[in-house]
């Protein structure tokens, strides 16, 4: 139980993972083998999100960036999800979020600067007091990417001090379209594999200023890759009219990698 | 519009054989309104009023409580009964539009005082229910619970602030000072006005202050509202968690009141809508509009509509007890 915050740079996935959580295969198998997780959208805008999560994955619909139709915090999208884990011994267990997505703006002017009214309504609507934890997603490494994601962040410790959730706000530092192979290795540690190496400013910055308990690195894949002797991505980019978008290569095959285990420490601060 | 509300199976409203008495302007009802149940029954002496923003949803929880659809036979209420004219008609537009999946008309700004609706519902819990939990050997006696609402019609609060002169507020004031519990209603979307909430309630809390109680102390229910929405249900379970956190001025202003030894507060979580099935809860709302001042919808499925902890907050304020069975959904 609890809310949840996705946040991150312009092109990092954001709505694309929330589509893949709204259109969890429940009924179907993955990849021919039965998941560990169940999802069910539990309000109007996620089971429209469900259907439109069809076309941006089976289809490549692009998308557009959330701005375009984000006017003002009121516009947000609301997404709600009951996620039921499926244990080797006992109950089940059930979470259910309610996980709004955010612009990419947002966190791209928060390094570059920029402030107005409208960018601080959104930095305010993910610190509020019931907010268990932000969903940060990033896609981008190299020295360039680290230090814009430094600055970011130096400002962002400082919001959580400013509205005093440094010490109960969790961060799930997440690194995504991991199925990308010169990262997909680094899946595996990526605290030492994928941040400490190729985001190392960035990390620094992250345990200098956020506690220890309140942080975790996480990587995820909303396609995943073809198999786990052919990890090559399970994703082509299709060109459309407008540019290129991610599709999904082979949907019987569809496997996301660990799209359930940010949201599960957010929430119950336990790893799964 | 007709008056067909009686023939509402089970509502047992036709055997209120004096009602007429109390159908006109009666402020608050402490007893005999209903003959045959009540000459054995205890009637909660609080007399409590609603306070609220224009968009917190008072009416509709009012005419929720008093359609009291759908209600699970596990609840500890037996039955919710308008008491006045201005109720009767209360429960007609919780029938004729609310189970339309049509919106309340909002209360006409600033109708004159005399004109102002006033809507009395009175409550009656389970014997079994009292029983169990609450009076020990002291036979089966149900418990009456009376609230009344007087359908204040301008902005509660920036009236409080800028217009404390206003005649309409003035009057709504005085009645007031004269309950011993306040229930105050927030729309749990629009914690954007937490800031605005906190100073106006601040001032009517002085204003009550003025007014002091002879026996006992005043209690103060800040239930939020429209708890079906996704963000607000996950932490229903938690209400003060889920008051503190989004209306953390506002909670301090209480706060600060309680230990002053006005009087006490308690947060509740409340949805006159209610949730969709039990598995894969969703709310019963279909969203009109978000802003700053909160949301607006409508019910999804009226013939499932079945709100949650709107009781809850009102036998708090009668007993100064909580009641865990009034909190489930």
């Amino acid at each position: 139980m609890g809310n949840i915050r996705v946040i991150g740079p312009r092109g990092s996935g954001k709505t694309t993972y929330l589509a893949g959580l709204a259109y969890w295969p429940t009924e179907q198998n993955q990849a021919g083998k039965k998941s560990r997780f169940a999802i069910q959208p539990l309000n109007q805008e996620t089971t429209k999100l469900a259907e439109n999560a069809e076309n941006i994955i089976m289809d490549g619909k692009s998308l557009e960036p959330t701005i375009t139709h984000v006017r003002n915090i009121y516009d947000l999208p609301s997404y709600s999800f009951k996620i039921e884990i499926n244990k080797r011994l006992g109950e089940p267990e059930e979470l259910i979020l309610a996980v709004r997505d955010h612009p990419g703006e947002m966190f791209d002017n928060l390094g570059n600067g920029i402030k107005d009214s409208l960018h601080s309504e959104f930095l305010e609507e993910c610190l509020g007091g019931d907010v268990a934890g932000c969903l940060v997603l990033l896609t981008d490494w190299g020295s360039k990417a680290d230090r814009h994601y430094k600055r970011v962040f130096n400002q962002f410790a400082n919001l959580l001090e400013k509205y005093d959730r440094t010490h109960d706000l969790r961060l799930a530092i997440t690194m995504s379209k991991c199925e990308r192979g010169e990262i997909w290795p680094g899946r595996i540690d990526p605290e030492i594999d994928l941040f400490n190496l190729h985001l190392p400013e960035t990390y620094r910055t992250l345990c200098a200023k956020v506690p220890e308990k309140n942080r975790r690195f996480f990587a995820l894949s909303t396609f995943g890759v073809l198999d786990r002797n052919d990890p090559r991505p399970n994703r082509v980019e299709q060109w459309g009219t407008d540019g290129s978008s991610a599709v999904l290569r082979k949907e019987k095959k569809w496997k996301p990698f660990n799209m359930i285990e940010p949201l599960y420490w957010l929430s119950t601060g336990k790893r799964l | 519009m007709n008056r067909s509300i009686g023939s509402v199976p089970g509502r047992g409203y036709k055997n209120c054989k004096s009602f007429k008495e109390f159908s006109s302007g009666s402020r608050i009802v402490m007893g005999n309104n209903d003959s045959d149940n009540t000459l054995n029954s205890q009637q909660s002496s609080a007399a409590i009023r609603v306070v609220g923003d224009r968009s917190a949803g008072k009416t509709t929880y009012m005419a929720s409580l008093a359609r009291w659809p759908n209600a699970s036979p596990d609840s500890p209420v037996e039955r919710v009964l308008p008491i006045g004219e201005d109720s009767e008609k209360l429960v007609e537009s919780a029938q004729n539009i609310l189970e339309q999946g049509l919106e309340l008309e909002p209360t006409p700004l600033y109708t004159e005082v005399t004109k102002v609706k006033d809507y009395t519902l009175s409550i009656t819990l389970k014997n079994k229910f009292k029983l169990g939990r609450l009076r020990f050997g002291r036979g089966l006696k149900p418990m009456t619970l009376n609230i009344n609402c007087k359908d204040y019609s301008g902005e509660f609060f920036s009236d409080l602030l800028q217009q404390s002169m206003n005649p309409q507020l003035q009057a709504y004031l005085e009645d007031c000072l004269e309950a011993s519990g306040i229930l105050f209603l927030v729309d749990g979307m629009g914690n954007g006005k937490d800031r605005e909430y906190a100073r106006g309630l601040e001032k009517f809390l002085i204003k009550l202050d003025q007014v002091s109680m002879e026996l006992s102390q005043r209690r103060v229910a800040f239930a939020v509202t429209k708890c079906e929405q996704s963000e607000l249900w996950v932490n229903h379970e938690k209400p003060t968690f889920l008051a503190s956190k989004r209306f953390p001025q506002t909670y301090k202003t209480l706060e600060a009141w309680q230990k002053d030894g006005s009087g006490a507060f308690d947060c509740f979580a409340t949805s006159a809508f209610g949730m969709v099935g039990t598995k894969y809860p969703k709310p019963n709302a279909k969203r009109l509009s978000r802003e700053r001042g909160g949301v607006t919808s409508i019910i999804e499925d009226p013939k499932r509509w079945r709100p949650f902890g709107l009781v809850a907050p009102i036998y708090w304020l009668s007993t100064g007890k909580r009641q865990p069975e009034l909190d489930k959904v």
